[in-house]
């Protein structure tokens, strides 16, 4: 490409995507906030939950190897020079810490509920 | 309120000072001018030198004048004609690529003027102008092949996956039975100028792909046959796909000009040195002779000596397209008499580089703006996998990635970028934003 601007790169991606582009880029700014947010509420990351989810996200990163080939209507067997693998290891490690994170922050936010929700559901019990 | 989202994002980001050259190009302010530019032809270029006229220009008169109203993303048809994606990959409507404030005229020109700045058109309306852009494409000519016509396309093995989607989809029909059963495939090039020279080299290799893929290999023997001693313009790219043809076992004929075909028998003739051939198919990918629309073609706009004469290519300034004699006209796209430069990924390149010369010549400046050749073709050579081929006018390799996307590998990047990217960047540039 002649010039490869932020223009005409988010021009390429709103002619990929659509209004998904939008509603992507949505969630990732709420997902963003809720990261934020658990932390605070947290007081720190929990180093413990994020060593469990790592393990789980690995698998995550592993499957993005199979996935991406997928969506390209071919299989892993396609990549065939270094910058093939070069991209399969980035979507390796973007599915690996994304899938992380996504888990860090699912159970946090359970956890969190749960705890909130106990005194009300005492009563409920109860009856 | 999508639309708010999105601009309140890019003033977000450009606040931060994200954003490039892109934005603040498009910011300059526009050219005030009372001209009547008229561009004949709403195909890639028509749509993408619309688009671009209209947000550098406040007060022109922007006319584009072509009856079809569906637009072809004809870089898909490959991909369609495998099998790979369904015909609506393909089609659009003209309509919703014509630029805001845009005069579409739905009618095909009939003939160019240029001594008198009109054009007339086919329902014998008279068209003026001030500045004439002409981005019609080119003229399939399959009658020049004896006994070939459109309408034999899905009947006794011959198919074709340049005249449309429909033929598209037939082809495929036709590719699935030969992978299926096996036989002779024939596969090659015209002599005249093509567009996109890769994808008959595309369809033979996407062939033999599958071919393996079902186990059928064996039962088939491949033929290309080139029109001369090479593959492809670029001799480096030549000798990379011989390699590969010879490593997929296809047979290469040169020198072979398919010339006429008899259903019938399922014969092809080939005009070659040593006389006439005859070849066998069971399966054939006919890609017919290519030349410039009759409209162009009978009009002083074309050559009037050398090569490109006969065929009627426009005869423009190579680094510019504008025209040698009619300063107020220039080509855009396939029709232009220019070596190279017969793919969309041109018109990307081309349409900036006219479009700044025209708005110069408005204001009686001049313009530094170079069109250099760049033509590109994802070279499919699997399914999953294609070489990123990108040259220009002196057969220099000009890869957009260098060190990282090598030009001459099988790489699934590449394909990514033509499964993927190529039609999204496609539709950016029929709205000017790419
Ligand atoms: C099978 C195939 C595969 C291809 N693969 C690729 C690829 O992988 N990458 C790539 O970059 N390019 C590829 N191309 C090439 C690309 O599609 C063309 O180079 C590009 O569309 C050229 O744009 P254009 O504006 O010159 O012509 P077109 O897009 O063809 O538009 C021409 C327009 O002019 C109109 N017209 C014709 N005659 C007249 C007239 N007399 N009056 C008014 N209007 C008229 C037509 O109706 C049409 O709308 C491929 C093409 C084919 C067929």
């Amino acid at each position: 490409m002649k010039e490869l601007t932020f223009a005409a790169l988010w021009a390429v991606f709103h002619e990929m995507l659509g209004a998904w582009l939008y509603l992507g880029l949505a969630a990732a700014v709420a997902f963003a906030l809720a990261v934020v947010v658990l932390v605070i509420r947290e007081r720190g990351v929990m180093y413990a939950r994020l060593v469990r989810c790592y393990i789980i996200g690995l698998i995550g990163g592993f499957s993005g190897v199979f996935i991406a080939p997928a969506i390209t209507l071919t299989s892993v067997t396609a990549a065939g020079g270094p910058a093939d693998w070069v991209l399969l290891f980035l979507v390796w490690v973007v599915g690996a810490i994304g899938s992380t994170i996504v888990l860090y922050t699912l159970v946090g936010w359970i956890g969190l509920s749960r705890r909130q929700s106990v005194p009300v559901a005492q009563p409920a019990l109860a009856e | 309120m999508l639309a708010l989202n999105r601009r309140q994002l890019l003033a977000a980001l450009a606040a931060t000072g994200t954003l490039g050259a892109g934005l603040s190009r498009s910011r300059a302010a526009p050219v005030k001018t009372k001209a009547h530019i008229v561009i004949a032809g709403a195909g890639a270029g028509g749509l993408a030198a619309a688009a671009q006229l209209s947000a550098r220009l406040d007060g022109a008169k922007i006319t584009l004048v072509d009856a079809r109203r569906e637009h072809l993303y004809q870089p898909g048809f490959t991909l369609v004609a495998s099998g790979l994606k369904p015909k609506d990959y393909v089609l659009s409507t003209t309509a919703e690529h014509v630029a805001a404030g845009v005069n579409w005229v739905q009618e095909q020109v009939a003939a160019f003027d240029p001594e008198s700045n009109s054009l007339t058109t086919e329902r014998g309306t008279r068209i003026t102008y001030d500045y004439l852009i002409v981005a019609t494409g080119l003229h399939l000519d399959y009658a020049s092949i004896e006994g070939m016509d459109i309408s034999l396309i899905g009947r006794e093995g011959i198919g074709s996956i340049y005249a449309s989607p429909d033929a598209a989809i037939t082809t495929r029909r036709l590719q699935a039975e030969f992978v299926e059963k096996g036989g002779d495939g024939l596969f090659g090039r015209p002599a005249t100028e093509m567009k996109c020279a890769g994808a008959p080299l595309k369809y033979t290799f996407i062939t033999d792909d599958l071919m393996r893929r079902a186990g059928t290999r064996g039962k088939a023997k491949l033929t290309f046959t080139a029109q001369n001693r090479g593959l492809f313009s670029v001799p480096i790219v030549s000798e990379k796909v011989r390699m590969l043809f010879q490593d997929r076992d296809v047979s290469v004929r040169y020198d072979h000009v398919l010339t006429a075909i008899d259903p019938a028998k399922r014969r092809a003739t080939f005009r070659t040195p040593a006389g006439m051939v005859d070849l066998p198919w069971t399966f054939i990918n006919v890609v017919p002779p290519m030349r410039a629309p009759a409209a162009v073609r009978n009009s002083p706009l074309g050559w009037r000596t050398g090569p490109w004469k006969a065929d009627g290519w426009m005869e423009v300034e190579k680094p510019t397209l504008r025209h040698v004699t009619y300063r107020n006209v220039f080509a855009l796209g396939d029709v232009a008499g220019v070596p190279k430069g017969k793919t969309a990924a041109s018109v990307k390149w081309q349409t900036p580089v006219v479009v700044d010369h025209l708005i110069a010549a408005l204001q009686d400046k001049t313009s530094s703006e170079v069109y250099n050749g760049y033509t590109s073709c994802p070279l499919i050579t699997r399914i999953g996998r294609a070489m990123l081929v990108e040259f220009d006018y002196n057969d220099n390799l000009t890869p957009s990635f260098p060190g990282v996307v090598a030009p001459l590998e099988e790489l699934w990047v590449t394909w990514v970028m033509k499964e993927a990217a190529l039609k999204p960047t496609y539709f950016a540039m029929l709205h000017g934003q790419a």
